[in-house]
């Protein structure tokens, strides 16, 4: 249950930060931010939920 | 840059299409896929009697083939579309300025409207036959949006390279072929040799069908260590994928 809920915070913390980061920054290089952001947070979901899970 | 609308709009158009016509028309959204379920399940494990290795359980090896095609459907059509999007829709791309990966993303939404469909059905049908769902189970969402990534970003540079060069269309073509019998989802990997199944660990497509057979099948936790790695894989290929083309976009917008 902890960890169902820790990867729900998890993604509407990435989904907000992801939003105000794609009307803040213009051109190209928000491409490569939205990856980088992508790349964390699935790295945090995969390290997340077993952490939560064994809690 | 990057047109949300019409996106949506070639996604509906994308899956609507298929029944275009059809006396049923959008029934043939859950029909197909019941008849594909029925087949992997209770003609694969009743009719003809196989089995899983160490499993008994009648509908054992119909949930290992579900899990495992389910995804790769979804994954091998993402990617062989992809390839050709952009001569695909060439039309648009002359007449609306958009964001060309912006038209990968509607193939990957459409491919994931039928996983979603498939797999409520399939989820259905393992509350029927008494399946203990355990919390890995949330993790199902999050490993396909990482294969449907994996997919984009070889689906980016393939798309891009397809523009000058025509035949990567038909090699993608045989890769996936290929691809399909090196990855265990219609066999268990124990019965490969020795050297294949050292090999076969570095088959990005084994490292995600395999994190959905741990999760449904054997109850297991998937591969944490090895989806992380997957996971810096992916995204160093969407950067490389992203850089390819966006030094190649001009020449790319011109030659279409």
């Amino acid at each position: 249950m902890k960890a169902g809920i820790g990867i729900l915070l998890w993604a509407c913390l990435f989904l907000g930060l992801t939003y105000a980061m794609w009307k803040s920054i213009e051109g190209y290089a928000r491409v490569y931010l939205l990856i980088a952001f992508s790349a964390l947070f699935l790295i945090g979901v995969f390290v997340l939920f077993p952490y939560l899970k064994g809690q | 840059m990057l047109n949300l609308s019409l996106i949506w709009e070639l996604t509906k158009r994308d899956f609507t299409e298929q029944f275009a016509g059809s006396a049923l028309g959008m029934t043939w959204a859950v029909i197909c896929p019941v008849i594909n379920l029925v087949i992997y399940t209770i003609i694969f494990g009743q009719v003809m009697g196989a089995r899983l290795p160490g499993n008994s359980g009648v509908y054992a090896y119909g949930v290992y083939v579900t899990v495992g095609l389910v995804p790769w459907i979804a994954f091998q059509n993402s990617l062989s579309r992809s390839t050709s999007v952009f001569l695909d829709k060439k039309a648009i791309i002359s007449k609306v300025r958009t964001s060309l990966p912006a038209l990968l993303i509607y193939i990957s939404l459409s491919e994931s409207i039928t996983f979603i469909i498939t797999m409520s059905l399939f989820l259905l049908f393992l509350i029927l036959t008494g399946y203990p769902f355990r919390i890995n189970l949330l993790l199902v969402p999050f490993i396909y949006f990482l294969q449907q990534l994996f997919a984009f970003g070889v689906g980016l540079l393939a798309a891009t390279l397809n523009v000058f060069i025509r035949d990567f269309k038909q090699l993608i073509g045989i890769v996936l072929q290929l691809w399909f019998w090196f990855t265990p989802i219609v066999y268990v990997r124990d019965i490969l040799p020795d050297a294949i199944k050292s090999l076969i660990r570095f088959n990005p497509a084994y490292v995600i069908i395999e994190s959905y057979q741990r999760i449904f099948v054997f109850n297991l936790e998937p591969a944490y260590r090895t989806l992380i790695i997957m996971t810096v894989v992916t995204h160093l290929i969407l950067f490389g994928s992203y850089a390819v083309f966006r030094a190649l976009e001009k020449d790319v917008r011109d030659f279409l």
